[in-house]
């Protein structure tokens, strides 16, 4: 209606459309950055492959016989370690001047918790069914670190938190690769126990629900569990024997339990123990148990009183992987001391220097290095213990732990005597395959500055074209697992369990 | 059920509740049965896609597609609306929701705050004949305990999907989940297939049980149920009852879906699946771009979320630097990562799952596709794939004879980024999305006034719905609004110096103003075409 109120009729007829004003958002053509293996700090943009090396002129710490020598050759071919001597030639493979340097076997590390998801499965005193290789994290940065320390090998081992704890996995620091391709392929199977402090739960502060909860209490549980593994056995070859002879009608059918069949591998001697051990009176405990049994205890880790015990060790057949001088961290370890090591060594014990710490295992030729300080070992002793030892002790020593010709070419070039503060890894190599190279970190260093910066400058230019979208900064967190503890401290989070992170993240 | 709740609906529902009563229901009052019958013509079909037909027809009767095709004859009762210009698109399809399942809650207190040295609980507290882990739930139906919620439904609806797989997220072992569509229907109606897939994942979500309290004890207890499940067949004594084995049992032919969330995740997910003969169809976590080659090698399919990483306030240097490499990397990519899996020939789906705001889905849709995805790739991802999957491809996903009719009436090509959602068709319902959409009034026109006084002249030009000039000597600026039926315009036909007091007038016109002239007019548009706007009343796709 008009302005006095009348009706009105009104058409409006189409003439014509509007021009299009808006085009569609202008596109810029993609600039993405490169999936990098692992994706991250140090990646590889495409997985490296094996080539033959010739390392000329070094000075190669063998742990075999031939000791030290100066001046020499060594071919890798195929991954594997061709030929050792003067003067070595090889068309095909590429040169590594080793001039002024070191070469040893790489450091393998008896106890280590990197490259994992998870760690401990606490909730009961028996998990032996749980495996560490089934949670594998093969782009854990402490990979490449501990390869710029000469890692090549580390045994990721479940937690403290229980009596039995879970199936270990050996791992192979192949950085880049997926995590089947991580592990240490055909080594023996190992698991994890504990004893003391951990698994009676001594600090459980709201009271622990958990059986034991004392020395003797673990005890009644490693009893109790291969009781349970030998009555399981047997079940388990009669039903077999019965089903054999009876056919299809009556089939005696047995729950197949993971937990126990891992223990019935350990009587059997297919997997073998590596034990978390402190105090005298429960390492010889354990061997008891395992005695009654017909088994023997592989490792006793930690064992920081192994000197007190060393000779029934010996009379046990069990390897030692300790620290050097680490301890005071708890009651029962009160007694360590850093004569430990060259004790358990001169009694005749395979004897092991573990670093059961991401930052420790970059400096375990250090930590092997103290025991000639402390006890007086041999340069040669000292270094094995990191070396050729835990090879020993992980039934892999056929494959690695000296440079012998056939032997895996998992090598480090040291800048200078391996055992020196001074040396610094220049190369990595693992099965052939250079995974450090102090070169390349330096530029891959540069490189990454100049990544971050291009990504940093094309997340402000998004942020200033849509700035609704915009979140705050979210730090990234880093996983640091441990043994034992659950803690958070200077900008690392640190838990035995990648469930606390994300639960943190949501 | 029914009468409370058409009681207590706000208004607008009423016309989707009253269209298929249930035979088995008494009625209160009149019967009021309709077949619902509409034709759908001039429109551009996508029936799926491989096949577009242009200028066709679509017919629906009671909820279902009974004609698509160029010469579909258009029954004598049906209702008829021009789509000219548009195209109609079959109702998108979201594999991975919860949708009408309630929110499981941990019961407070329990557990205690973890690590490594909390009290322990070692058995489940589920109350029951059920298993011993609280994690696994298998004996959980999404049929039993879904509720139509209108809310959510319509959230759903108005980014374009029609029907969705539902099911508790809780759990190692979730149970089974329901495929249904988002009509705001009784259940009966709305639930297509009560046990569609059976659902799986890492996490133990609400269980207060210690075990299992890691990535690995998850692996062993799927590993360890599986056995257990398989032994309990043979209903051994010492076990009693164990519904959870029962159903864990019962649900092993369903399709089986794994919640795996990251790339190592599915790889893990994939390895116990082979170990006990099982291919699951795994949730990805988005990054599996980053390792192409061993996600094909799972040769799983899988479900992606377009939940692409937020660009961070980076402005500070002292925040940059804690936000790592890979972070920033992520950040960059993650959008090629759906391209990343057509490129490796990984069959997937697209979930709106994951998504912070439901709103992001299209032009996070918009994004992958500008990062590589194709489009016909992202259509069956939303449509054809997951119905696939799910055994439903009778019902939904493509616009065939006999499927339910769920289908899109859009303005333009599905993917295209001016293109939009006028209507959401499902089960043969309406659910407007944006009508006023359906008819692009930007253009200019002639407008005449008929008044006691001789007509008048002016050109009339419509920028959008709500925004228009009428340009007579001066270009006058008035007041438009387009709702897709009604047309509102006001204006004074003298120039206003300031404009903003007489705007403010707004509806008000009509009424004398000094010596300036109002002119308050309404009118409705006809059909849905373009053509001139008159003052006949045409109500729009009445039912």
């Amino acid at each position: 209606m008009d302005t006095l109120g009348n009706p009105l009729t009104w058409t409006a007829t189409f003439i014509k459309a509007n021009e299009p004003t808006d085009s569609a958002k202008r596109k810029f053509p993609l600039r993405l950055g490169k999936v990098t293996y692992p994706f991250g700090a140090y990646g590889w943009d495409s997985l490296p492959h094996q080539h033959d090396l010739l390392i000329k002129n070094a000075t190669v710490w063998t742990n075999e016989k031939e000791g030290i020598l100066s001046n020499t050759d060594v071919l890798v071919k195929n991954g594997k370690i061709a030929r050792i001597g003067k003067d070595l030639s090889d068309a095909s493979a590429t040169v590594i001047d080793g001039s002024g340097q070191y070469l040893s076997p790489g450091i393998i590390d008896e106890h280590s918790h990197i490259a994992a998801f998870s760690i401990n499965e606490g909730a009961q005193s028996v998990t032996s069914e749980v495996r560490i290789g089934d949670n594998l994290n093969p782009e854990d940065i402490n990979i490449y670190r501990q390869l710029s320390g000469g890692v090549t090998s580390s045994h990721i081992l479940h937690g403290s938190a229980n009596t039995i704890g879970g199936q270990t996995q050996l791992i192979k620091l192949r950085w880049g690769v997926n995590d089947e391709e991580l592990k240490f392929k055909g080594a023996d199977p190992f698991i994890k126990f504990a004893l003391g402090e951990n698994v009676k739960r001594t600090a459980a502060n709201q009271g622990n629900t958990r059986y034991p909860d004392t020395r003797m209490g673990v005890e009644e549980v490693q009893m109790d569990a291969f009781a349970r593994a030998s009555d399981y056995q047997k079940k388990m070859k009669e039903a077999e024997q019965n089903n054999k002879k009876k056919g299809g009608d009556a089939q005696m059918s047995v729950r197949r339990d993971l937990k126990l069949e891992a223990l019935v591998e350990i009587m059997n001697g297919k997997r073998f123990i590596t034990c978390h051990s402190y105090v005298q009176s429960e390492i010889t405990e354990l061997m008891r148990v395992a005695e009654k049994f017909g088994f023997k205890v592989n490792t006793f880790t930690h064992i920081l009183e192994g000197y007190k015990v060393a000779d029934k060790m010996k009379a046990h057949g069990a390897n030692a992987s300790t620290f050097s001088d680490w301890w005071a961290y708890k009651l029962e370890v009160q007694d360590a001391i850093a004569y430990n090591p060259a004790i358990m060594v001169k009694e005749g014990l395979n004897v092991c220097i573990n670093s059961d710490d991401a930052e420790q295992a970059r400096r375990l030729n250090q930590e092997a290095a103290k025991s000639v300080k402390y006890g007086g070992l041999t340069e040669d002793e000292a270094f094995k213990m990191v070396t050729l030892n835990p090879a020993k002790a992980l039934h892999v020593d056929d494959r690695v732990g000296s440079i012998k010709v056939g032997k895996d070419a998992d090598l480090v070039l040291w800048s200078d005597n391996p055992l020196s503060v001074y040396a610094k890894a220049n190369k990595t190599i693992v099965d052939g395959v250079v995974y450090f190279d102090r070169d390349k970190d330096k530029e891959l260093r540069k490189q990454i500055t100049m990544e971050r910066n291009r990504l940093i400058q094309k997340m402000l230019a998004e942020g200033r074209n849509n700035p609704a979208t915009v979140t705050p900064s979210r730090p990234s967190l880093q996983l640091v697992l441990h043994c034992e503890d659950y803690e958070h401290k200077d900008g690392l989070v640190e838990t035995d369990d990648m469930s606390e992170i994300n639960s943190q993240n949501q | 059920m029914r009468k409370l709740k058409f009681l207590a609906g706000p208004g607008v529902l009423l016309a989707c509740l009253f269209s298929e009563a249930q035979v088995t229901f008494p009625v209160n009052g009149v019967a009021d049965p309709r077949s619902g019958c509409y034709a759908f013509t001039n429109a551009t079909i996508v029936k799926d896609g491989q096949t577009t037909l242009n200028n066709a027809t679509l017919v629906i009767r009671d909820g279902r597609i009974t004609t698509v095709g160029a010469n579909a004859a258009v029954p004598k009762d049906a209702v008829v609306i021009n789509c000219s210009g548009k195209y109609i698109y079959p109702s998108l399809i979201d594999i991975y929701t919860d949708y009408g399942i309630p929110q499981p809650q941990r019961p407070q207190n329990a557990g205690g705050p973890g690590g490594f040295f909390a009290p322990q609980q070692f058995t489940s507290n589920t109350k029951g004949a059920y298993g011993w882990n609280q994690a696994i739930r298998s004996e959980i139906n999404a049929a039993d305990i879904f509720a139509v919620d209108d809310k959510p439904a319509k959230a759903l609806r108005d980014i374009g999907f029609g029907s969705v797989l539902t099911h508790q997220k809780d759990g190692i072992a979730r149970g089974t989940g329901a495929f249904v569509t988002l009509a705001t229907e009784k259940e009966n109606l709305a639930v297509v297939k009560e046990k569609a897939s059976a659902h799986y994942s890492f996490s133990k979500g609400t269980s207060t049980q210690s075990y299992p309290g890691s990535m690995m004890g998850s692996v062993a207890l799927l590993r360890q149920t599986y056995l257990d499940a398989q032994w309990y067949k043979g209903r051994p004594t010492k076990e009693g009852v164990n519904m959870s084995l029962q159903t864990w049992n019962d649900e092993q032919s369903l399709p089986q879906i794994f919640d795996a969330n990251d790339k190592w995740s599915d790889i893990r997910a994939d390895r116990i699946g082979d170990e006990f003969g099982v291919q699951y169809i795994i949730k990805g976590g988005g990054n599996e771009y980053q390792r192409i080659s061993d996600i094909a090698a799972t040769k799983a399919s899988y479900i992606l979320s377009l939940n692409f990483p937020a660009t961070q306030e980076v402005d500070d240097p002292n925040d940059a630097k804690y936000v790592s490499l890979a972070d920033l990397k992520h950040w960059e990519l993650a959008p090629t990562n759906p391209a990343a899996l057509e490129k490796a020939n990984i069959p997937f789906a697209l979930t709106t799952a994951d998504e912070k705001d439901l709103k992001q889905f299209w032009s996070n849709l918009h994004k992958a596709i500008e990062y590589g995805l194709s489009e016909n790739k992202a259509l069956d991802a939303l449509t054809k794939t997951p119905a696939t999957w799910l055994g439903v491809y009778d019902k939904v996903g493509s616009l065939d004879e006999g499927k339910l009719a769920n289908f899109l009436i859009t303005t333009g090509p599905l993917f295209n980024e001016k293109t939009v959602i006028v209507e959401n068709w499902i089960q043969g319902d309406k659910y407007a999305v944006k009508e006023d959409a359906w008819t692009n009034v930007a253009a200019t026109y002639n407008l005449v006034l008929n008044t006691t006084g001789g007509s008048m002249n002016y050109t009339l030009d419509v920028k959008n719905s709500t925004t228009a000039n009428v340009i007579g000597k001066d270009t006058l600026t008035g007041k438009f609004s387009y709702d897709g039926k009604l047309v509102k315009l006001s204006f004074s036909t003298t120039p206003s110096r300031r404009p903003g007091s007489q705007m403010g007038q707004g509806m008000g016109a009509g009424r004398p103003s000094g010596s300036k002239q109002w002119g308050h007019l309404a009118g409705y548009r006809r059909g849905h075409i373009r053509q001139p706007t008159n003052l006949d009343c045409d109500i729009h796709k009445s039912k």
